[in-house]
């Protein structure tokens, strides 16, 4: 069912009592046009890419890219039918069945569009190994406000291991609206890393279906919010098959009136057996204008399940600072210390993707403020 | 090891509440909600205008307020069928002999009088909407302790309830089901602690829903002045009917400067039951409140307790336990609002969800700018039991400034192959062994409680265990 945008509902980023986005702050403007010229693309030998109208025009791939587009979009009606107007082009990768991949596949854009709305399908074999690498920023000249929206489809065959890692360095004046979906056959498994950093409102919703038994899902998401940046982050496994992972976890840190809605959930679906989800959040507050506001849900169907998740708020932990400063750091550099060890997990993940100096970098500029140039 | 129920013992123990007593109706109103009843309402208890003006106020929200667009599915709850005012034919009474012998009986087997002897200060029993029996000690009226019937309280202290009564903590344009509170509440207790005087027997309160259709709404106001201090119980049941009744109870709970309220309830509405309760507390500078919540009966309870930390240095505790059985949604959880700094709050909640049962935490910590030096644990516990069972978690945390810690934990599980085979090797039978364990997840809920209540507790979890092993 197609419905024109203009006429969808104004977006209205209510997520429950007193848990809201004011829409009129978000960089809603939308276009009658946007550009989707796919952005460089480098990927290794053995990977096949190439462009929607391609893919579709090949009788193997076409029903599973037409799966991919006619999936639920899940986000607000307006945006949702305004990406399925404008999503004419967009990027398929295609890794055959058995490749194991030593380098990974390299998206990279300079934003310098007004409006943008991309697609990227990867369809990774069945016992395929690869990992894709985005990494996304405003180019140099770019004309200031923008609005992106884009969304990216894992398809993960049978025992197929995919690795998904962005970095997301927009202007202050982007709008970004990312949607990812996953969907893992049996014993595949798909990890998600991803680093928010950029955007004026930067939303990104995560949805994995692990629809194979043994199959698993990973999320690491890092996020450092400052000045009035805001951030919508949701992250959902659904566990469709027995004997499903889920292992989701998010560090982030927020400065100045920057604010951030949090939100996951892991389901696991009636009849099946053996599911363990875990989901842990951690997020310091760094200033007293910051918001964090966390809603980590559980739907648990089953009862031969293990299910658990841990959110904590505060501030840099005193003892830690104490000790720090107590062996002759002074209190700027304790605090750098503090919250680039809070993060060194996910930025563990960046090193995969050749990006652990540039998000380091970033989060040495957003510490600074706490005393310390980079 | 505790002694196991007997089936006759099993049988005795659910009948004491699922039985109807045939006691005489001295006044009940036609089905559905108008106007004139809810004027009527007020006529017989001759109340004051402001009361009266409160009720229609209500009413008109009421009216005009659509239904929860969330929770659990409330279809089955045909307002206009419920009977919204129903007086048993007895005044109320200071001795249980002049109580009429049926509504006697009942609580006889609800265990009221014997309780009272043994360690309350005192017990109020209400009978669909009017209050049949009530006494306080007299040590604690010669202290200045107020514990009265609410209807009557707003005759005899009209200052003390038109200040309190759905103002600043719950008023009447809440929620749908607060102005329907408002409009036909009835009964409930009132009770008021003068400064520095500490209760520190608790006092007790028992509802029973006894007319099919019924609908009870009592209105449970306590308010401890400065420095005082009291702990009040309450319990709930219903008998089992073949249509829905509709529990609307409201309680709100003022807690002045440095004073402290224990708050106990072991809900077990009969499985039809209706469950839209509203509670809350504010609490003022050093002032501290505990929620004990349990919630074993209804179809269908939507509770949510919530503390307003106004005052610098207030204090929450809530310590819930909910068990979901076949057919049982019960979507429960605690808010706390932090408004002052230095306010700190601790939430526990356990679930059970047997054999196609739905239990849901749905709660909320907010952080407000003004709450420096804040701390919050919340911490929910679920088990599954049985095929087909669901448990939802649904935590919200909202913070709003940097000083604070807020942390939430939840875990959601079965039991253990392993646990049940270690407990069988020691000579346990199975269901013995699933009890014990069952028993001991709720343990720091049922540790809480005073003895008899605790006792409830578990022979009512025991009764809900009874025939878990196929």
């Amino acid at each position: 069912m197609k419905i024109d945008w203009r006429n969808a509902p104004e977006p209205s980023f209510k997520y429950g009592l007193n848990v809201f986005f004011n829409p009129k702050t978000l960089g809603l403007a939308f276009a009658d046009e946007a550009s989707g010229a796919p952005a460089a693309v480098r990927a290794p030998e053995g990977v096949l890419v190439m462009t929607l109208a391609e893919a579709l025009a090949d009788a193997a791939l076409a029903p599973q890219v037409h799966a991919a587009l006619d999936a639920k979009d899940g986000r607000e009606a307006r945006i949702a039918a305004w990406h399925r107007a404008l999503a004419a082009n967009g990027v398929v990768v295609r890794v055959p069945d058995g490749l194991e991949c030593a380098a990974p596949v390299r998206i990279d854009l300079e934003l310098a569009d007004a409006h943008r709305v991309e697609n990227l399908i990867v369809i990774a074999g069945a016992n395929s190994r690869v990992t894709v690498v985005e990494h996304l920023r405003s180019a140099a000249n770019a004309p200031g406000r923008a609005l992106r929206s884009a969304v990216t489809d894992v398809i993960a065959m049978p025992g197929a291991k995919v690795t998904h890692i962005s970095l997301q360095d927009f202007g202050a004046r982007v709008t970004d609206l990312a949607l990812k979906r996953g969907r893992a056959e049996r014993d595949a498994s798909i990890t998600w890393v991803e680093c928010v950093f950029g955007g004026g409102f930067a939303q990104s919703r995560a949805v994995t279906e692990l629809a194979g038994e043994g199959a698993a899902a990973g999320m690491k998401t890092l996020f450092f919010g400052r000045d009035a940046q805001q951030f919508d982050l949701y992250q959902e496994v659904r566990h469709l098959a027995s004997n499903t992972h889920a292992d989701l976890r998010t560090n982030g840190a927020l400065l100045d009136a920057a604010k951030t809605i949090y939100r996951g959930l892991i389901a696991i679906e009636k009849g099946t057996k053996g599911c363990v989800g875990k989901q842990k959040e951690e997020v310091l507050l760094l200033s007293p204008k910051a918001e964090i506001d966390t809603v980590p849900n559980l739907e648990i169907a089953s009862e031969d399940v293990r299910c658990g998740h841990a959110a904590s708020v505060g501030r840099l932990d005193k003892e830690r600072l104490f000790y720090l400063m107590s062996r002759g750091l002074d209190e700027p550099t304790a605090k750098k210390f503090l919250v680039e060890g809070f993060f060194e997990p996910i930025v563990e993940e960046m090193r995969a993707a050749g990006l652990e100096d540039m998000v380091q970098c970033l989060i040495a500029e957003r510490t600074a403020p706490l005393g310390v140039q980079c | 090891m505790s002694d196991v129920l007997t089936t006759h013992g099993i049988d005795m123990a659910r009948a004491a509440y699922d039985d109807q007593a045939n006691s005489k109706v001295k006044y009940a109103a036609p089905a559905g909600l108008s106007e004139e009843g809810v004027r009527e309402i007020s006529r017989q208890k001759n109340e004051p205008d402001w009361m009266l003006a409160k009720r229609l106020k209500g009413l008109e929200l009421f009216l005009k307020t659509p239904m929860p667009s969330w929770g659990p599915p409330l279809g089955g709850l045909d307002l206009d069928k419920i009977v919204y005012f129903v007086r048993p034919d007895a005044k109320e009474s200071k001795t249980w002999e002049e109580v009429p012998d049926e509504i006697r009986k009942t609580f006889e087997k609800l265990g009221i009088p014997e309780a009272e002897r043994n360690s309350l200060s005192g017990v109020g029993a209400q009978f669909d909407s009017d209050v049949v029996y009530h006494n306080l000690k007299k040590e604690w009226e010669d202290k200045g302790v107020v514990f009265e019937n609410m209807d009557v309280a707003v005759q005899k202290y009209p200052d003390l309830v038109k200040k309190h009564f759905m103002t600043d903590c719950i008023p009447v344009h809440d929620h749908k089901f607060i102005m329907l509170h408002a409009a036909v509440w009835s009964g409930g207790t009132f009770i008021y602690v003068p400064p520095g005087v500490h209760v520190h027997v608790p006092l007790q309160a028992y509802f029973r829903m006894n007319q099919e259709r019924g609908g009870q709404f009592e209105h449970t106001l306590i308010i401890v002045d400065e420095g005082g201090s009291v702990e009040y119980i309450e319990g709930c049941s219903a008998p089992r009917f073949a249509s829905s009744a509709l529990h609307a109870g409201c309680v709100e709970l003022h807690v002045k400067k440095d004073a402290s309220i224990k708050y106990s309830s072991i809900e077990n509405w009969s499985k039809n039951t209706y469950n839209l309760n509203t509670k809350r507390a504010v609490v003022d500078a050093g002032g501290s409140v505990e929620w004990l919540n349990g919630n074993m009966g209804s179809g269908t309870t939507m509770l949510y307790p919530c503390s307003v930390l106004r005052g610098e240095g207030a204090r929450s505790e809530s310590l819930g336990v909910a068990f979901a059985g076949p057919g049982q949604n019960q979507d429960t959880g605690s808010k706390v609002i932090h408004a002052a700094p230095h306010t700190s709050s601790i939430i526990r909640a356990k679930s059970i969800s047997k054999d196609g049962g739905v239990s849901t935490y749905r709660g909320m910590v907010r952080v407000t700018p003004a709450a420096k030096e804040t701390a919050s644990a919340v911490h929910c516990d679920a088990l599954l039991l049985g095929d087909g069972s669901t448990s939802n978690t649904y935590p919200t945390m909202r913070v709003d400034t940097d000083a604070v810690d807020v942390a939430h934990e939840a875990t959601v599980g079965r039991i253990g192959d392993e646990e049940i085979f270690y407990l069988m090797s020691r000579g346990l039978s199975e269901e013995q062994a699933l009890k014990m364990i069952v028993s001991g997840f709720i343990e720091p809920v049922t540790k809480r409680l005073p003895l008899e209540y605790a006792v409830e507790l578990n022979k009512l979890i025991e009764l809900e265990m009874q025939g878990s092993v196929g």
